[in-house]
């Protein structure tokens, strides 16, 4: 049985209705919605999510997929392990 | 495993460890990418995110009561002396995983050493561009370091079986071939996890900056004097419901599955777009079904624990144990973007404007929008040349 929801963020488990929500109560631009629903704050960090997110608030705001830019990716882009980052140089 | 706020049933759907959705506890420690991780003789794999198992999960109540939305900055904080409860509660529902065991963590006393390295170029990524790039630069007389995140070269070229007329992993091993003999270094199963544009105590550095590879047990921090970005992509899942079902997958994580694994996704496949098509011939040749060519797109995928049907936007309701999508690949930007590289539009997704980036940085292949193996070589041997003659008008660093 599935339900009505489209995942968008398989991370944090935020589908297209709550994204939509989101947008509804203003957060109308890409970092507010993040903040506001956790999209792409997971393990991943928004890989591809953002994509879908990015072309949902340009449907509902009508903004431009330029204008509406990208969420900022911070180092390390993919896991690693904390033992690494604390090693020794060399 | 199960998602981690409806705890919804989750398997294979990247085969790039790129997604949250194949995580396992192995050998007591939690978060593993199965779908990256070889299996080892002895190995103990458990599930996670789930109560008592991930076939039935008490907790998947939640999925069914919020079968629309769940709002946590509206829910549980009324009466707010039962908000300690709720933490509590919901701590244990939700989350990645539980914390590792101790053991594993006291048996590797040794501290593992950064290394530092300088050259020429360091190319990121080893498919069709990156190979290409790499051995162009190499040829170019720069020395060249070239960082797979794979545990083996080649990229999509190990996923197509006609390139120009030849298979895909002959044309990679000859690239390969071409980069070794014009000297250059190929490390697989080494991830440029990020770009920094401040060295060791903050001082501000140009681009590239210092590229960190995370490499065989070790990080190697390296200074290049031009960095060629051949990333690839992200496949982007399709928006219907039930989208992230196990067997609902990306079609390239179908062909990794075959091509790589020699495993077949499914028996019963349908394709959710006509960009999967590729995909569903390679395994419609080795034995499955392919019972929708995406003519029609899939609107929901039904099923427990796995996909059993399909609904198509032309009606039709299909019994499958797979379906495959593709389109609005999302273009691998991030390094680029730490480099300070600006993105313009293209469809739903930003790719780098070429004519725009930071000088020292190059990107070739999928990174600048989704095309063939062969686009992504010829785009990469331009790439690479151009690599080299910058490097060659770098002072020595």
């Amino acid at each position: 049985m599935t339900t009505d929801k489209c995942m968008v963020c398989t991370c944090e488990d935020v589908n297209d209705i709550e994204l939509r929500e989101a947008i509804a109560r203003g957060c109308r631009d890409l970092e507010s919605l993040k903040r506001y629903t956790g999209f792409g704050t997971g393990p991943c960090q928004g890989k591809a999510c953002v994509t879908l997110a990015r072309r949902l608030l340009s449907e509902v705001t009508g903004e431009s997929v330029e204008a509406l830019g990208a969420i900022t990716y911070r180092p390390p882009v993919q896991p690693v392990p904390l033992r690494f980052l604390a090693g020794d140089e060399e | 495993m199960r998602s981690i706020k409806y705890h919804r049933p989750r398997g294979y759907s990247c085969g790039t460890g790129k997604c949250a959705s194949c995580l396992v506890r192995v050998d007591g420690t939690p978060n593993v990418r199965a779908c990256v991780t070889p299996a080892r003789d002895g190995m103990v794999v458990e599930t996670q995110n789930a109560f008592p198992s991930a076939r039935r999960d008490f907790f998947a109540v939640v999925d069914k009561v919020y079968r629309r939305d769940f709002d946590y900055h509206e829910k549980f904080i009324h009466p707010r002396v039962l908000t300690p409860l709720y933490n509590a509660v919901i701590r244990r529902m939700a989350g990645f995983g539980k914390l590792p065991d101790l053991k594993p963590i006291s048996r590797s006393r040794v501290r593992p050493t950064i290394i530092k390295r300088e050259v020429d170029v360091l190319v990121v990524g080893a498919g069709p561009a990156g190979l290409a790039a790499a051995a162009a630069a190499a040829e170019g007389a720069a020395t060249v370091l070239l960082a797979e995140e794979a545990d083996r070269e080649g990229g999509s070229l190990l996923l197509h079986r006609d390139v120009g007329g030849r298979d895909g992993t002959l044309v990679a091993a000859e690239l390969l071939a071409r980069v070794r003999d014009a000297g250059g270094e190929v490390l697989a199963s080494s991830v440029a996890f990020g770009c920094y544009l401040t060295d060791g105590v903050g001082n501000k550095m140009p681009a590239p900056g210092i590229v960190a590879v995370l490499t065989h047990e070790r990080i190697i921090e390296v200074k290049a004097k031009a960095l060629v970005v051949a990333s690839g992509y992200h496949e982007t899942p399709a928006l219907f419901p039930g989208n992230d079902l196990p067997g609902v997958m990306g079609a390239r994580a179908a062909l990794i599955l075959l091509h790589k694994h020699g495993v077949l996704a499914g028996q019963r496949v349908a394709l959710s777009a006509p960009a999967t098509r590729h995909a569903g011939e390679d395994l419609a040749k080795a034995g499955a079904d392919v019972v929708a060519w995406g003519e029609s797109p899939v609107v929901e995928a039904m099923g427990g624990t796995h996909v059993e049907r399909v609904r198509l936007a032309d009606g039709r309701e299909l019994r499958v144990d797979c379906v495959l999508y593709a389109g609005d690949e999302t273009p691998r930007v991030e390094l680029l973007q730490q480099c300070g590289a600006p993105f313009v539009a293209s469809g739903w997704v930003l790719v780098p404007d070429p004519s725009k980036l930071p000088p020292g940085v190059f990107a070739a292949g999928d990174v600048l929008g989704a095309s063939s193996p062969l686009d992504a070589m010829a785009s990469g041997e331009a790439a690479g040349e151009s690599a080299a003659a910058f490097a060659r008008t770098v002072r020595p660093l």
